[in-house]
């Protein structure tokens, strides 16, 4: 039994360093980042490697703010991703409610040709839309920058899992109860996958918080223009201006660390749901 | 999102679209440039300017982020206050091929800019994209002179004698190394390498004595092998360089090609040097100078203003900032090409007014004191010798000394031709860089990897040309 526990307790303690060493790979590059960005520049430079803050300059991240013209581009970046989230996630709660909930002809046919989207590359669709944008005017200007993204295949299929597990007996109390589809939409089924509409608000945000190439593309003017190209601005600088590149990608990541921090309990909960039945 | 490897979108984009923006217009068979004609002094209304009656506004994409943003916005704005017939309008666009990705997908619509500044590598994809006014055509209806500009720089731009782009940022590669760990290793200060076998003594002298970590820091970039074939007077691809008339084969697979391979792979192999890979920051191989790891490497003269400013702190007393022209393969007779970007003026869906625009400002860019502000606050090299001779220029040499060798090489050591003019020339670059990569990681032997190059650069020519013809 002692030599049980023991080996309990060695397992344990073996997981736990595993964690930590796991855990500190994740984290020692924006570790680094965050240190880097409010150091003046020379320090990135010396020999034995900065490892924590020593010479705090904090200037760097008002001269990123404009070099990089971030506030500008932040502000455009958040309308942008606002509205493509709000977009995917009617989109694909609707989608998703159709698949999940109503029956109709070739039902499976359709939903793998939804899937069939997740296969192409954004490559491939970049031309042909960028000649619709052109073609509506709408180069330069908010919707062009949003309306491409505003469905998603990924969505659908995350929230159809969700709806799948809405238990069968849920739905038919709710038909004896006079609910039509959007009652039992909007009071049964959107609140009981809240996790994965959270973990899907969290995942888009981030992926449209990130988007580079598209805006680069379809925009010109510093009005319409969005973070990560005036961080590109920055990483174009010189050796004597690398800590600017830190302060830069830490102003930009910032909203991103908020939003994790305020999915996190629902963003667990929505990446294990549907992990076990029941 | 992460990174994807940029040659599926290069591909899409430069050679879909391209073949589809130049589909219409092929009917001039084998001919590059669209005719004889393509230079013709009419095509570009220099006098347009006159009739204007309200400021003309031109848009100028250009790829200069931090540093060298600053300094081209300062002189926008000295030129749009200097005069009231033109404003030009600058905007960002990225990286050089960004820049270039973003151009080709706006051939398709009505979104072009009237100057595009862009990298040497793309002049063939320029040309091949119709959309072009030749500064050739220009200069003739201007009657304007080159004989105040290197002829080196000239040369670079021009194909079967049109000028294609304005000149305008000029760079090229140098030697950086840190004269205090030449001392330490008992090295002249004085008398850096400049040969294959010399850079490989030195990083064993400066490795055995512990003056810096490695001796040598490795970028793994095409434009050095590309350099290299040069100063030894070798053509990369057939046609002379693509000059003579369109590439169609890759022909590094040579002598000179292969010490270069085998100089890097000795340095590697007998862990002489620090590999940065592609270094796609454009500064870990100079950090690795700052950190002593290494106490040599080479790289793009546009680096000495950031250099200087860093050293300027005072924080890195085990560090002395020398700089020296390129070592080279022994006994080549040719000489160093130029590197750099250039100003194209767009033709296509400009009016006359525009053009006269756009040439005015290229122009004045162009003049003496411009190009001298210019290298003053970027470290671009001046492309006129009578930007040299103002005094700001001669004050800024006088302190420091390293902002003359580049020019000082091109001066002295320019190539004899210009560098190569290849309509893919991504996919040319990717090749070498993929066999370096299977060299220096998976132990490829120097010349199988060299000729595997060889093989994949021809492919990249032929895909494009096929595309495009």
């Amino acid at each position: 039994m002692a030599a049980e526990r023991r080996a309990g307790a060695l397992a344990t303690a073996g997981r736990y360093l595993l964690l930590t060493f796991c855990a500190v790979v994740v984290v020692l590059p924006i570790y680094t980042a965050v240190v880097l960005s409010f150091q003046p520049s020379y320090r990135l430079l010396q020999f034995p490697r900065v490892l924590w803050p020593s010479d705090v300059d904090f200037s760097t991240f008002s001269r990123a703010w404009t070099t990089g013209n971030l506030g500008r581009y932040m502000l455009n970046s958040a309308l942008v991703s606002g509205i493509i989230v709000a977009g995917q996630v009617v989109t694909s709660i609707l989608a998703a409610y159709a698949f999940a909930f109503l029956r109709f002809p070739f039902k499976r046919t359709i939903f793998v040709l939804f899937l069939a989207t997740l296969m192409v590359p954004a490559e491939v669709t970049i031309v042909a839309n960028y000649e619709t944008m052109q073609n509506l005017g709408w180069l330069d200007t908010y919707q062009g920058l949003a309306v491409p993204f505003l469905a998603t295949a990924f969505g659908t299929f995350l929230l159809r899992q969700a709806f799948l597990q809405v238990p069968q007996d849920l739905r038919d109390a709710a038909a004896l109860d006079g609910y039509g589809h959007r009652g039992f939409l909007v009071g049964v089924a959107v609140p009981l996958a809240r996790p994965a509409i959270a973990a899907l608000t969290v995942f888009s945000f981030l992926l449209a918080w990130n988007q580079y190439l598209w805006p680069l593309l379809v925009t010109n003017s510093d009005d319409q223009r969005t973070v990560q190209i005036g961080l590109k601005a920055l990483s174009a600088a010189n050796l004597n201006e690398l800590n600017l590149i830190m302060a830069g990608t830490v102003i930009a990541a910032l909203p991103i660390f908020v939003l994790l921090l305020a999915f996190q309990r629902q963003l667990v909960r929505g990446l294990t749901s549907g992990a076990l039945k029941g | 999102m992460t990174m994807t490897p940029r040659r599926p979108l290069a591909l899409l984009l430069l050679l879909a679209l391209l073949a589809a923006a130049c589909g219409g217009g092929g009917d001039d068979g084998d001919s590059r440039a669209g005719g004889d004609d393509v230079a013709e002094p009419d095509r570009c209304p220099v006098d347009a300017l006159d009739e204007a009656t309200s400021p003309v506004p031109i848009t100028f994409w250009h790829a200069m982020g931090g540093a060298n943003g600053e300094a081209l916005t300062g002189l926008v704005h000295a030129y749009n206050a200097s005069q009231d017939k033109v404003r030009v309008n600058l905007v960002f666009q990225g990286t050089y091929d960004e820049t270039a990705d973003k151009y080709v997908t706006a051939l398709r619509g009505d979104n072009l800019p009237n100057i595009v500044q862009l990298e040497e590598t793309k002049i063939q994809l320029m040309m091949d994209s119709k959309s072009v006014l030749p500064a050739q055509a220009c200069a003739d209806a201007a009657e304007y002179d080159f004989s105040n500009h290197l002829p080196v720089v000239v040369e670079q731009f021009t194909v079967e004698d049109v000028l294609w782009p304005m000149p305008f940022n000029v760079s090229n590669p140098i030697l950086f190394f840190n004269t205090k760990a030449f001392e330490r290793a008992g090295l002249d200060p004085n008398d850096p390498p400049s040969t294959f076998d010399e850079i490989v003594e030195y990083s064993r002298t400066i490795k055995e004595t512990g003056a810096a970590r490695n001796g040598f820091a490795i970028e793994l970039s095409p434009w050095y092998v590309e350099q290299w074939l040069a100063m030894a007077g070798e053509f990369v691809v057939d046609n002379e360089n693509g000059r003579a008339g369109r590439a169609a084969a890759a022909t590094f697979d040579n002598e000179t090609a292969l010490q270069v391979y085998e100089m890097l792979n000795t340095l590697v192999d007998e862990g002489l040097a620090v590999n940065t890979g592609r270094n796609p920051s454009g500064q870990d191989h100079l950090v690795a100078l700052g950190t002593g790891d290494a106490a040599m490497t080479i790289g793009t003269s546009a680096a000495i203003g950031g250099i200087l400013a860093v050293l300027a702190t005072g924080q890195f007393p085990d560090v002395g900032f020398g700089a020296a022209p390129l070592p080279g393969p022994e006994g080549g007779d040719g000489g160093v090409l130029v590197g750099g970007a250039s100003l194209y003026l767009v033709e296509k869906g400009a009016s006359d007014a525009e053009k006269a625009a756009s040439w005015d400002f290229v122009r004045w860019l162009n003049e003496p004191e411009q190009q001298a502000t210019w290298h003053e606050g970027t470290g671009y090299i001046p492309i006129r010798t009578e930007a040299v001779d103002l005094p700001e220029v001669a004050d800024l040499w006088e302190r420091q000394p390293q902002y003359r060798v580049p020019y000082d090489q091109l001066l002295d050591r320019g190539a004899s031709f210009g560098g190569p003019v290849i309509g893919d020339y991504e996919g040319f670059r990717e090749a070498i860089i993929e066999s370096l990569e299977r060299m220096i990681l998976q132990d490829k032997a120097p010349a199988e990897a060299l000729a595997e190059a060889e093989a994949a650069a021809t492919r990249a020519i032929e895909d494009y040309n096929r595309r495009v013809s």
